[in-house]
């Protein structure tokens, strides 16, 4: 009975952040500008890039101890908080905030990223928590199409996860690579000093 | 705490099904995907002449490259082999990228992908750093930066019933923004849900010729009628597909070949150059199809004087001097 009502409890949390977040993300891209009339819905473009976005990127875990190793299922959301395009014309801002448009990523960029994840089963190897995640900066180049056919970016961060008695935290390296107009791709990351150092998350994100 | 799971759940599935038109457009396009696309022969080399006042040559979808006395402009260039990495074209562009000539300007209507093609931007981009690169406001948001003169251009969106958005001489030649009847986005949602509204239609004025490029347009008789009022056109490029069912005048996004014939009408121009179809495969059209319907029309109306149909790759001189 307690571990549902706790289960509840965090859900609830995860729901009230999430909220959060796409507030945020609405008072940040409320200063674009426009000078001409939109056919424009606030609720239904926000509603559901809102709901777009809880759509999760399926990704597998190492669970491993000094014995043995395997992959663990998880899932895990991809989040860009600041993009900086390298590409983009006189008319419009280098910069953009959480909704970011996929030609001005993927033509080349840098950005910052979060991605908490979130790994049901568990781990078995180890007494590792259910929830980590990833934050740090990325550089995307164009490789197609101004990579709206095939780009690929290279990033670096921080990793945090928590195991019953400590806190494995430190650098994570990643290499990905995007098609599809930069919504699929496949990132590989490697976290130093980790029970799970290793993660392949089959990428999607649309905007 | 389950029902909101649920609801979340079944608005992300529904939300997710309506984004299928995408699916279908790359379905579709799966057998064609592995065949090459026809060749086009005897390509025309030098395609602008000294003795041209007005010629067109249509290079396939909605790509001509017009000339004008000395003015070479090319419209929605399409000239890779894919638009929107899963649809290929059945036909290769009607004449060599490297044949055709430093353009004074590039006209983009919209930013869907068989309009608004990156590579082909960049193919051209290679060729004068003097091009303008004219587009309607909002495309901005989709337009990748390129060494050329990037123009935006204001666009009426029949919200206003302007029928004109803005005219602006950009390397001596008079371009106004007109009105289009279609819809903007290039990744799904963004042109139906979110508003993105990037669409126009062209009218080009030079040395006393005028011609009209539609674009991509539905069809308001209304409002082609006061364009015809407006602006006395020599040459309309106008789109007869994509059609599922090409004997219906069109939906609100797109003319068959029925409603191109009346928008035809409805301007008033001298001559019309279909275009818009036979290149690409869409959801549930045949691209040859528009051409067999249009065929009848200019039969039944007598229009083989008014309404050039042209081969990828063939150009027609309208006016030598």
């Amino acid at each position: 009975m307690y571990y549902c009502i706790s289960m509840t409890g965090k859900l609830i949390k995860g729901i009230k952040i999430y909220i959060l977040l796409i507030l945020t993300v609405i008072l940040f891209n409320s200063f674009n500008s426009f000078s001409q009339l939109k056919n424009e819905n606030f609720f239904i473009k926000w509603g559901s890039w809102a709901l777009l976005q809880s759509i999760p990127s399926p990704s597998f875990f190492e669970d491993r101890n000094d014995n043995s190793s395997k992959l663990r299922f998880g899932i895990e959301w991809q989040v860009i908080p600041v993009s900086y395009s390298f590409n983009a014309n006189k008319y419009v801002s280098s910069f953009n905030y959480f909704h970011i448009k996929p030609n001005k990523r993927f033509s080349g960029s840098a950005e910052t990223f979060f991605e908490p994840a979130f790994i049901p089963g568990g781990f078995k190897n180890n007494n590792l928590k259910k929830f980590m995640y990833k934050t740090g900066v990325r550089i995307v180049f164009p490789v197609f199409h101004r990579g709206e056919y095939l780009s690929f970016s290279l990033g670096a961060g921080y990793y945090f996860q928590k195991s019953d008695l400590r806190v494995y935290d430190g650098i994570t390296y990643e290499a990905g690579i995007y098609s599809f107009f930069g919504m699929m791709g496949l990132k590989f990351n490697y976290n130093q000093k980790a029970l799970s150092r290793y993660n392949l998350n089959l990428y999607i994100k649309y905007y | 705490m389950k029902k909101i799971i649920l609801i979340l759940f079944s608005a992300i599935l529904v939300i997710t099904g309506l984004s299928c038109n995408i699916l279908l457009v790359a379905l579709r396009n799966v057998p064609t995907f592995f065949e090459a696309p026809a060749e086009v022969k005897n390509k025309i080399t030098e395609p602008i002449k000294p003795n041209v006042r007005l010629s067109a040559l249509w290079i396939g979808h909605a790509t001509v490259l017009l000339q004008i006395d000395d003015k070479v402009i090319i419209t929605d260039p399409f000239l890779s082999e894919t638009a929107g990495e899963f649809a290929r074209r059945v036909v290769e562009p009607g004449i060599d990228p490297k044949n055709i000539p430093p353009c004074d300007i590039i006209l983009i209507s919209h930013s869907h992908f068989d309009h608004l093609n990156f590579l082909s931007l960049e193919m051209l981009e290679e060729k004068s750093s003097k091009t303008a690169l004219v587009f309607p406001e909002d495309l901005e948001n989709y337009l990748p930066d390129y060494n050329m003169n990037l123009v935006r251009m204001k666009n009426d969106k029949g919200y206003e019933s302007k029928i004109i958005g803005e005219s602006k001489l950009i390397n001596g030649v008079k371009i106004t923004t007109v009105y289009a009847q279609h819809w903007g986005g290039r990744y799904g949602f963004d042109g139906f849900f979110w508003g993105d509204n990037a669409f126009t239609g062209y009218v080009i004025e030079y040395n006393g010729l005028t011609v009209y490029f539609a674009g991509d347009t539905g069809y308001d008789s209304l409002k082609f009628k006061q364009l015809g009022e407006m602006f006395k056109i020599d040459l309309a490029l106008i789109p007869i597909g994509p059609c599922a069912d090409c004997n219906q005048c069109g939906t609100y996004n797109h003319v068959f070949p029925v409603g191109a014939y009346e928008l035809f009408k409805d301007i008033k121009a001298k001559w019309m150059l279909p275009i818009h179809y036979g290149t690409l495969h869409f959801a549930q059209a045949d691209p040859i199809e528009p051409l067999y319907v249009i065929n009848d029309i200019i039969k039944e109306n007598s229009e083989e004087e008014k309404i050039k149909v042209l081969k990828i790759g063939e150009q027609f001189v309208f006016i030598s001097k």
